[in-house]
């Protein structure tokens, strides 16, 4: 950092600067990524065998898996991707010297730190919440799990990225830098847009939900008790109302992600990129609201709606397709480099390719009536949303890791750690497939019924502790690029967008002083002719 | 945290104990009988198949089955024709609600009386009949008859669970005031008790019971799917309550598109005005 | 790239054509009951066919790309190449179109399967099911009970009709390929098909708390005599 810029402690606390913030939101969501990792490994330690392995008391392990599934979701990947991403680079992209309100960016930080905490004091408090983070009640109501925990993390984090949301929409759409018109945006700043507008929608629908749920608890009130007038199925519908669409908040930043690490690193255009933000994007967007019912195919709905609603979900693949055969098309005629960052790319092409196809199965609702909420869905998920995206996360950190601390990380722990990664993903949920086909429910603290499957159990354990060894690289890999690492270039990558033509790291105001004036030939993705500094 | 919501609780508690009791205080038993008894497990009976092929006999002596009445939702009401009580209190509270909604008989609903008392025969029925007046409307959707086989009306009230017996102080029968709702499969989809029953209570139990088993409607106007949508059962109370989670999802979602669109609209204007002072600057430079 | 898409496409569209009739001999013995477990996995392994042929086709272009495209020099650059209006709207539109063309083949496909599972045939023997914290009460008509183990005859439809007395369970029965939830205050119901006597797996699939893993049970399938005499003695009881 120039030396005129501070950066002490209370600098850092009370810092209003863009970057600051991104990068406390990294700090922030990797805490909660190795929290909810080690919930992961004690979940597959307790599977490793028939009967209690490392606790005999299941509600412990479901504990774990609660704070698993919200930590995972709640407080790394949603923060990490509209957090961490969008914060960083978004402004950079578009020639912009902050956010909008810089003052609410702060705001939203805290209060998504507020939020780990409150994530955090499950550890503390007698009567952990153990209701999963779907939290359906009446069991959410009925047990004696802290409930009120589940919905004030939720509730908190929800307006944390409600204010992050409309700090960006604004950013977006008013502080562009002269001559960054709308068809001159990186892919990124599509995405973004697209996952902060379904955020604002359908947030508030969750929050009334879980609030509901505290009310019933606390409050004797009566909304999901069919006993008294209540509807046990309208909450699982509002749950899904939001948290599908959650999926593509998590999924639409990440992808825009991986979309700039590989045209970078193959040096090219996005293939059919007008075709990829329209039908790929903006179809998510719109259709993302009509098919949350694919997560309740056996849940006693209607008919009438589980098989409309089977329909709009198989049209996903629609959206999808043209998103990967994009991605694809963009490695066609590049000049591919294959450092860490374009690694995970190319890495999620697999990975999401798995989940996806997986997906397709699922979406059939009578198919959906045997694998549902096996652990076959279990896997499916993690290949289609929290790996692809982990490795979206990853990938852009390796990517950003030079711009953010003006210092390189090393090649060989970086590649060494995405392929350990690798290996374990497929080793552990390849292997849950096959477990979750042969009929073992999900959130099950043992398997007594299933002995055969023990074998296939210590499979994905030890596929978990693959994924632990790759982990623990990674971080290795940052720590020693920070302490260690040579001095960053400030385009170290030879990318053609405009947040790499600055210094490692940009200083305040981002380029240095410069008022960035976007020529009218401007485009993030033009390798053809020579590069040039704005 | 968790000591606030306790005392909450506590207090929450606490009003209900009082109230309660309160409640209890001076409800001093009427007679030797014990309303229990006769109360129907709703929990355990909804949803459950009833025999379709009992024979039945009008008031004109033409015979037909229960399957013959079920290929609409059917309103069943088990009574007895002898008493002037109760029972025909039932029967007029329903064609009451019957003519006060907008159902049409017979397009979307049927009625059948029959009687559960072995001494009832069609000279009774018919007296009944006269005694009833049933309107014209209702009239042709709607059956009284009397059981063939009397063997038929006893398993029908056991596979409903529809408890009744003879008093012979009081000289009457005990039974359940409730109505009956069956599904066009023959299932029970609905008890409704008379006491405090609305109109739209009747009406959301006949919209309630046109679905059948699979959530196939036979309802095709837009108005009614959405009240049945609105409505919810609330088993304590014996009638239909506003689906309230239902219009706080709803308003939760307009409001996050309100705020998007305030939102956009704010900064909008916030966005113009600056570029007018820029300009203002520039012009007075 | 343009041939190989074409390819893909024919091979796409003559795979979906020879499938076209996975249930095509649905009726092929007039009132013989089509059963959903059959059904599902021959739909199942349909469809696994299907995207595994798509997925290897996907991965191989994409790892045919990777290997041909590596850069060679320090400052080689892609070929950049835009697209012209109409191949635009060709990689729009064919895709979508395939994809679409897929999407209600295999949504036509779900809906035969689907109109089996939710319609009991006609005499199907109905069991009561109640769900409780955490176990499985069978009722069966005529008042016989049993926990967590459901006896049913051979040979004959078997229909259940289920509730919960507490919070959402699941009665799935895996070897059966169905499962559908239990709620307090609604009744749901699905029926199954087991054709031959033997035990199967019978488990909860909807979180439900501390024992949720431990509410498991058997489906015994017995033949009919025996269940019939079983029935007998448990009713009496
Ligand atoms: C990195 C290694 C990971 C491992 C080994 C792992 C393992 C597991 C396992 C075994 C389960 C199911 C347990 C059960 O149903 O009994 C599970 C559930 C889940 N995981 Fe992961 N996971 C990992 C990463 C992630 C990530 C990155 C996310 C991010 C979104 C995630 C999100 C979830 C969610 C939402 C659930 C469902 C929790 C629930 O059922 O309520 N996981 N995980
Ligand atoms: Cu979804
Ligand atoms: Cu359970």
């Amino acid at each position: 950092m120039s030396a005129h810029v501070k950066s002490g402690f209370k600098e850092w606390i009370f810092t209003t600067d863009h970057k600051r913030i991104g990068i406390l939101y990294l700090v922030g969501s990797i805490t909660a990524f190795c929290l909810s990792g080690i919930m992961a490994v004690l979940i597959r330690l307790e599977l490793w065998s028939l009967g209690p392995t490392i606790t005999d008391d299941p509600t412990t392990y479901n504990v774990w898996l609660y704070m698993h599934g919200a930590v995972m979701i709640l407080g790394f990947q949603i923060p990490a991707l509209t957090g961490w991403f969008a914060n960083y680079l978004a402004p950079l992209q578009i020639g912009a010297k902050d956010v909008a309100f810089p003052r609410l960016n702060a705001f939203s930080l805290w209060l998504f730190w507020a939020g780990v905490v409150l994530a955090l004091l499950t550890f503390v408090v007698p009567d952990p919440p153990d209701v999963m983070w779907t939290g359906y009640p009446p069991y959410s109501v009925v047990t004696s799990g802290n409930t009120a925990l589940y919905s004030f993390t939720v509730l908190v984090m929800g307006f944390s990225s409600i204010a992050g949301g409309i700090n960006l929409i604004a950013t977006i759409i008013f502080m562009r830098a002269p001559g960054m018109a709308w068809g001159k945006l990186n892919m990124f700043i599509w995405t973004v847009l697209a996952a902060f507008t379904i955020q604002l929608i359908f947030v508030p629908v969750l929050g009334s939900a879980v609030t509901m749920v505290l009310f019933d608890k606390y409050l004797g009130a009566t909304f999901f008790n069919p006993g008294m007038g209540g509807d046990v199925l309208i909450y699982q519908n509002l749950f899904w109302f939001y948290s599908h669409p959650a999926v593509y908040v998590i999924l639409l930043p990440g992808i825009g992600m991986i979309f700039e690490i590989v045209a970078t690193f193959s040096r090219n255009r996005i293939f059919n990129f007008k075709v990829a933000v329209y039908g790929g994007v903006g179809v998510l967007v719109l259709i993302t609201g009509e098919v949350w019912v694919h997560h309740l195919y056996t849940s006693g709905l209607a008919d009438w709606l589980r098989v409309f609603q089977m329909v709009t979900t198989l049209m996903i693949s629609v959206p999808v397709g043209i998103l990967m055969i994009s991605l694809v098309g963009t490695l066609r005629g590049g000049a591919i480099d294959y450092k860490t960052p374009m690694l995970y790319g190319v890495g999620f092409i697999f990975v999401f390719l798995v989940g996806g196809l997986t997906g397709i199965p699922l979406a059939m609702a009578s198919l959906d009536l045997a694998v549902h909420d096996t652990h076959f869905v279990v896997a499916h998920f993690h290949f289609v949303m929290a790996v692809s995206m982990t490795f979206a996360i990853m990938g852009g950190t390796y990517y950003l890791f030079p711009k953010m601390s003006g210092r390189m990380y090393s090649e060989t722990l970086g590649r060494t750690g995405f392929w350990l990664f690798l290996i374990g993903v497929f080793v552990t949920f390849g292997t849950m497939f096959f477990v979750g086909l042969d009929g073992m429910p999900r959130r099950y603290y043992d398997y007594q019924m299933f002995p055969q499957l023990e074998n296939l159990h210590k499979v994905q354990t030890i596929g978990t502790m693959i994924i632990g060894l790759a982990v623990i690289t990674i971080l290795i890999s940052w720590i020693h690029g920070l302490v260690a690492g040579e001095k960053a270039p400030s385009n170290p990558w030879g990318s053609r967008s405009l947040e790499w033509d600055t210094t490692s790291p940009p200083g305040p105001g981002n380029f240095g002083g410069r008022s960035i004036v976007v020529p009218d030939d401007w485009d993030p993705y033009c390798y053809d002719k020579p590069g040039r500094t704005l | 945290m968790k000591n606030l919501f306790l005392t909450w609780i506590m207090a929450v508690v606490l009003c209900f104990y009082s109230a309660v009791c309160h409640a209890e205080y001076g409800r001093v038993p009427k007679s030797e009988f014990d309303p229990e008894t006769i109360k129907i497990d709703e929990e355990k009976y909804l949803g459950s198949p009833v025999e379709k092929n009992y024979v039945f006999i009008n008031e004109k002596g033409r015979e037909f089955t229960l399957g013959d009445m079920l290929d609409k939702p059917l309103i069943l009401v088990l009574s007895y024709y002898a008493c002037d009580g109760v029972c025909s209190a039932v029967n007029a509270s329903l064609m009451n609600a019957l003519s006060g909604i907008g159902l049409k008989p017979g397009r979307d609903y049927r009625a059948l009386t029959v009687s559960f008392d072995r001494n009832d025969g069609l000279e009774s029925l018919a007296m009944f009949k006269k005694h009833l007046q049933i309107p014209e409307r209702l009239g042709a959707a709607w059956e009284l008859a009397v059981a063939k086989n009397y063997k038929d009306m006893e398993s029908l009230t056991r596979g409903l669970g529809y408890n009744f017996f003879w008093s012979t102080r009081d000289r009457i029968f005990f039974h359940p005031n409730a109505l009956v709702f069956l599904s066009p499969g023959g299932r029970v989809v609905r008890y409704l008790y008379t006491a405090g029953m609305s109109n739209k209570d009747v009406e959301l139990s006949i919209l309630d019971a046109s679905r059948d088993q699979a959530g196939k409607s036979n309802i095709t106007d837009l108005g009614s799917a959405f009240l049945i949508a609105c409505y919810s059962y609330n088993f304590k109370e014996g009638k239909y309550s506003l689906n309230y989670p239902l219009f706080i999802g709803a308003g939760s979602l307009l409001s996050g598109v309100a705020l998007l669109g305030i939102s956009m609209v704010v900064m909008a204007r916030q966005g113009r005005n600056q570029k007018k002072n820029k300009k203002q600057m520039a012009n007075d430079k | 790239m343009k041939k190989i898409f074409m390819a893909l496409t024919a091979a796409f569209m003559l795979h979906t054509a020879s499938a076209k009739s996975v249930f095509a001999n649905e009726g092929r013995k007039a009132g013989a009951i089509a059963d959903p477990a059959e059904g599902w996995s021959r739909l199942f392994h349909e469809v696994l066919v299907d995207v595994t042929i798509m997925g290897v086709i996907f991965a191989a272009i994409t790892i045919y790309y990777m290997l041909k495209y590596k850069r060679k020099s320090p400052d080689q650059v892609g070929s950049c190449k835009k697209l012209s209006a109409a191949q635009m709207w060709g990689w729009a539109l064919i895709p979508a179109f395939v994809f679409m063309a897929d999407d209600f083949f295999l949504a036509a496909n779900t809906w035969s399967l689907w109109n089996i599972y939710r319609k009991p045939p006609a005499g199907s023997y109905e069991i009561e099911v109640r769900a409780e914290m955490w176990s499985w009460n069978f009722i069966y008509p005529g008042g016989a009970a049993a926990v967590n183990e459901l006896r049913v005859p051979a040979g004959k439809p078997i229909a259940l009709r289920m509730t919960s007395s507490d919070v959402v369970h699941s009665l799935y029965l895996s070897d059966f390929k169905v499962k559908e939830d239990c709620m307090p205050g609604r009744v749901t119901y699905y029926w199954f098909y087991p054709k031959v006597p033997g035990e199967h797996v019978l488990t909860c699939t909807e979180y439900c708390g501390a024992m949720h893993s431990g509410m498991y049970g058997k489906v015994i399938v017995m033949p009919q005599e025996e269940f019939d005499n079983w029935l007998k003695k448990e009713t009496k009881a």
